[in-house]
This record gives structure tokens, C-alpha cells and sequence, in this order.
């Protein structure tokens, strides 16, 4: 799925790893003039009509024990956000933000803050920019396999491969994709819809 | 976006109507073999006859008959069937009123095409993914199944049941391979709308005027912007997304804009 980005600049936002690094190479593969922002930096950016923001959070990435590394992270998206000008903004946060999951009472919580801060803000910045995001489930990087706990409860049997996130984001950033906003794209194989199992 | 469906056969409900039909064209336009299938033969012929190697079939969805035989007619000439949409449906135009004054025939209609509709069809072409392990279903249901409105209850209902629907169809059918989602549009410009809500240039009726003030992208739709969409449920890199409500509503379900 390839989409056009041609002259546009994206904005990418979040600590390093493996699923950011899929999402800005596929950006850029696709046209864009990526450039990462480093997390917590100074946020001097500008942005014309035609740029993303995309944001990842820490929770993507399955940082599910502590508060380390994301506290503030709904700051942050609102910060780089309202810059003005900005055409699209894409977050990306953990599906225990659409359903929060049992020992996980403070990352669901702020999961499901980065969801409803997507929601908001699509209300607040619409119709000039767009705001959506995507929710990711259980996924395969580097050969391991992050929040493996949500496979028993998925209805497709199998992790996510990154690409399959990849998609949703590009989905998320096409400018051919015009009257989406406000919304959240659970990329959980069914996790979310559902009790996976017979009782 | 840009996806390749070569090769792939789509059944396709409602072709003939408006988002149907631009979703006919956008999924040719991507390799895909369109199945237009409408109760609305004529129509359908028309949106086929436009499309490289696309079909037309008669197709009442309330009939599990024509529905069998639907599927024998486009296995016959296609051996398989890729994706199904389930996107024919009816809403109440003329009875608007409140549920103590909805009338049982209007609520009998509604309900049979939009709820009772999509299951007949959806039981007819799945065993033909089912045999082949793999396979797509979109279900076109409205904000009006999220959302609540008033004076159309059988719709509402209707489209909910379309949603949860969904998320059971995906729970059953994905260990066999096949990924069920939903899309719900909002309000989107087409003949029928044109009526009710729009002027025929696609501005607002007088009564209609604050509506848009709900909705953050503050207009419409247009079929163009759902069948995009329709484009990304079916596309094969988009495949770990299941039993999912994709909205594409302009925002007008994401909160509480007043
Ligand atoms: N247009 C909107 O604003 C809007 C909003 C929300 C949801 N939807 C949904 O989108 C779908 C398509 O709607 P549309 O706006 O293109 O409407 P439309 O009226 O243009 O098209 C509907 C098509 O369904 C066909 N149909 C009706 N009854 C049928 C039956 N019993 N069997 C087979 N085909 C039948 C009609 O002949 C028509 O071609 C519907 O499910 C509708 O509920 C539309």
C-alpha cells in the first residue's frame, strides 16, 4: 500500500525503537521529508498545510510496567499538536487504551488518555487539520513479541508484523484519505471486539 | 492509496446506489473484479458495464434464495470470491416520527433489509471463503449505531445490530482466516441525502443548517471519501485489523462538539 507524500513534511515524534523507526522509514519511503523530533526536546517546530505530526508513545512499544518515560506524553501531544498550520496529526498508543487491562490500571489509564486527547483535539483543530490514531495490539519486533498477553484473547492467532501497523499509520497520513478524523484504528487482530474464546 | 487488488472478486451489495457505486469504480480502478449485486438490476448493469470483467447479479438481500444462487452465478464464472460488502441498505424517509407513531411495516422493512439482509448475504458467500481460508467482509453500517439520533429507531437499531454483528462475525471468523469489519459514514452526499438534508448543489436546507456545526470537518462527505476508505478494509497489507468500527464521519461521533 503505497500512499503519496511527495513535498510533505512529517514530523516524527517519540524514543527510538523499532516500530518508530518502521513508521518513519515508510513515511519517508513514500515521499516525505522525515524528521525526527527527540523526545522531550525543545519543540521548535513549524509546520505549512501540508505536514504530519505522528506521534508514538512509549506504550506502542509495550513499556507496560512503571510510569517511566510517558509521563507527560499527553503534554506533549498537545504541545506539538495546536502548532499551527499543522494538516494531520497520526498518534499511536496501546489498544489498552480502547480496552484497559487488568494490572495495567495507570498505563490503561494513560493509554486511554492519548485516545481521548486524539478525540478532542480532532474537535478542537478540525476542519483545518485532521487527528486521528492508532491503537496497536499484540506485535512481533526483533523477534520478540510485545504485549504477547493479548494472543489468547485475539481472534486472528497470531501477532501483528510491524508492517501491518505500518499500513494503518500510512492509511492514517494519506492525503487521498479525507474524511477521517477523530477516530482511533484498533490494529489488534480483534482483540478489542471481544471474548476470542467459547466459555 | 495505492493498492493492488488484481485478480480479486468482490461481491458487492448496492452497487447500483451512491457509495456503491463509487466503491465499484475505486476497487476497479485497483485490479479488483466487481460483483455488483442490487435489487436494482438496472442500476447494477450499469455500474458492471463501465468496469473490466465486473458482473451484475439481481440480488433481493432478503432472500436467501437469490442469495444462493448469487453466489453459484459469480462462483461459476469466477471460481471464487475475494471480499464481500455488505453495503445495500434502506433508511426512513418520509416516516420520521417518534417510535410510540413508527409504523410496524416501516420498522419490518428497515430492519429486514439492513440487519436481516446482511446476515442472509453474509451466510451465503462465506463458506466460499471458509473453503478457501481466506477472505474480507466489510459491513456498512451508519453513526446512527454508535450514536443515537431521534424519529428513526428501525435504522438506529438496525445499524447498531450491524456493528456488534460484526465484532461476533470477526471472533468466529478469524481463526479460519477471514478478517470482518465494519465502516460507518457519516453524512454523505448522495441522491437520497440530497432530499433530505441537502439542496441538490449540496448546501444545507434552511432546517438543516446548524447540523454542521456537530461535525469538526464542518460539511458532508462524499462517496468518493467512503469508498477510500472501503479501499483500506480490503487492502492486503491492512490485515491484522479485525472486528473493528472504522468511522468516517468528518469527526462528527468523536466527542461532544458544543
Ligand atoms: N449516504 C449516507 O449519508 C449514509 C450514511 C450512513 C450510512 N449509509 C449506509 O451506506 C450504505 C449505502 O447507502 P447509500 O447512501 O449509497 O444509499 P443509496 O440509496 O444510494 O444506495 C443503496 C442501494 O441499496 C440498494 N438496495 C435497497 N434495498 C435493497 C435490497 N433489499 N436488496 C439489495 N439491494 C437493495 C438500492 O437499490 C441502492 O442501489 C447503506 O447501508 C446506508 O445505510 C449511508
Amino acid at each position: 500500500m503505497n500512499i503519496d507524500l511527495a513535498g510533505r513534511n512529517v514530523l516524527v515524534d517519540g524514543s527510538d525503537g523499532v516500530l518508530i523507526a518502521a513508521i518513519a522509514l515508510a513515511l519517508a519511503d513514500n515521499g516525505g521529508a522525515v524528521r525526527r523530533i527527540a523526545p522531550r526536546a525543545q519543540a521548535d517546530i513549524t509546520a505549512d498545510d501540508g505536514s504530519l505530526l505522528i506521534f508514538v508513545s512509549d506504550g506502542a512499544a509495550g513499556a507496560d510496567t512503571g510510569t517511566e518515560g510517558r509521563t507527560g506524553e499527553a503534554d506533549r501531544l498537545e504541545l506539538l499538536a495546536r502548532t499551527p498550520g499543522l494538516g494531520r496529526v497520526v498518534t499511536v498508543f496501546s489498544a489498552a487504551g480502547i480496552v484497559p487491562i487488568r494490572g495495567l490500571a495507570r498505563f490503561s489509564a494513560e493509554q486511554a488518555g492519548l485516545a481521548s486527547l486524539t478525540r478532542t483535539l480532532a474537535m478542537e483543530l478540525g476542519p483545518h487539520t485532521r487527528v486521528n490514531g492508532v491503537a496497536v495490539g499484540a506485535y512481533e519486533a526483533g523477534g520478540a513479541v510485545v504485549m504477547s498477553r493479548l494472543l489468547s484473547h485475539a481472534a486472528v492467532k497470531r501477532p501483528a508484523g510491524l508492517a501491518e501497523i505500518v499500513a494503518a499509520v500510512m492509511c492514517l497520513a494519506d492525503p487521498d484519505n479525507s474524511y477521517m478524523t477523530g477516530h482511533v484504528l484498533a490494529v489488534d487482530g480483534g482483540w478489542s471486539a471481544g471474548y476470542a474464546r467459547n466459555f | 492509496m495505492r493498492v493492488d487488488l488484481t485478480g480479486q472478486v468482490v461481491f458487492l451489495t448496492g452497487a447500483a446506489g451512491g457509495i456503491g457505486s463509487a466503491t465499484a469504480r475505486r476497487l476497479a480502478a485497483c485490479g479488483a473484479r466487481v460483483v455488483a449485486a442490487d435489487i436494482n438490476l438496472a442500476g447494477a448493469d450499469q455500474v458492471a458495464v463501465g468496469l473490466p470483467d465486473a458482473m451484475s447479479v439481481a440480488l433481493d438481500v432478503r432472500s436467501s434464495e437469490q442469495a444462493r444462487r448469487a453466489v453459484d452465478a459469480v462462483l461459476e464464472r469466477y471460481g471464487r470470491i475475494d471480499v464481500l460488502i455488505n453495503n445495500a441498505g434502506v433508511n426512513t424517509f418520509k416516516d420520521r416520527v417518534d417510535i410510540d407513531a413508527f409504523p410496524e411495516a416501516e420498522w419490518d422493512r428497515v430492519v429486514g433489509i439492513d440487519l436481516d439482509g446482511l446476515f442472509v448475504v453474509s451466510r451465503a458467500v462465506v463458506p466460499a471463503m471458509v473453503a478457501r481460508g481466506s477472505g474480507r467482509v466489510v459491513n456498512i453500517a451508519s453513526v446512527v449505531g454508535v450514536t443515537a439520533m431521534r424519529l428513526q429507531s428501525a435504522f438506529v437499531a438496525a445499524k447498531a445490530g450491524v456493528i456488534h454483528l460484526t465484532r461476533s462475525m470477526a471472533l468466529e471468523l478469524g481463526p479460519k482466516g477471514i478478517l470482518v469489519n465494519a465502516l460507518a459514514p457519516g453524512s454523505v452526499l448522495t441522491e437520497g441525502t440530497k432530499a433530505l438534508f441537502y439542496g441538490d448543489d449540496g448546501t444545507f436546507r434552511a432546517q438543516m443548517a446548524g447540523f454542521m456545526e456537530h461535525v469538526p470537518l464542518g460539511r458532508p462527505g462524499h462517496v468518493e471519501e467512503i469508498a477510500e476508505a472501503i479501499l483500506f478494509l480490503c487492502a492486503p497489507q491492512n490485515s491484522y485489523m479485525s472486528g473493528h468500527l472504522m468511522m468516517v464521519d468528518g469527526g462528527w461521533t468523536a466527542g461532544f462538539m458544543l
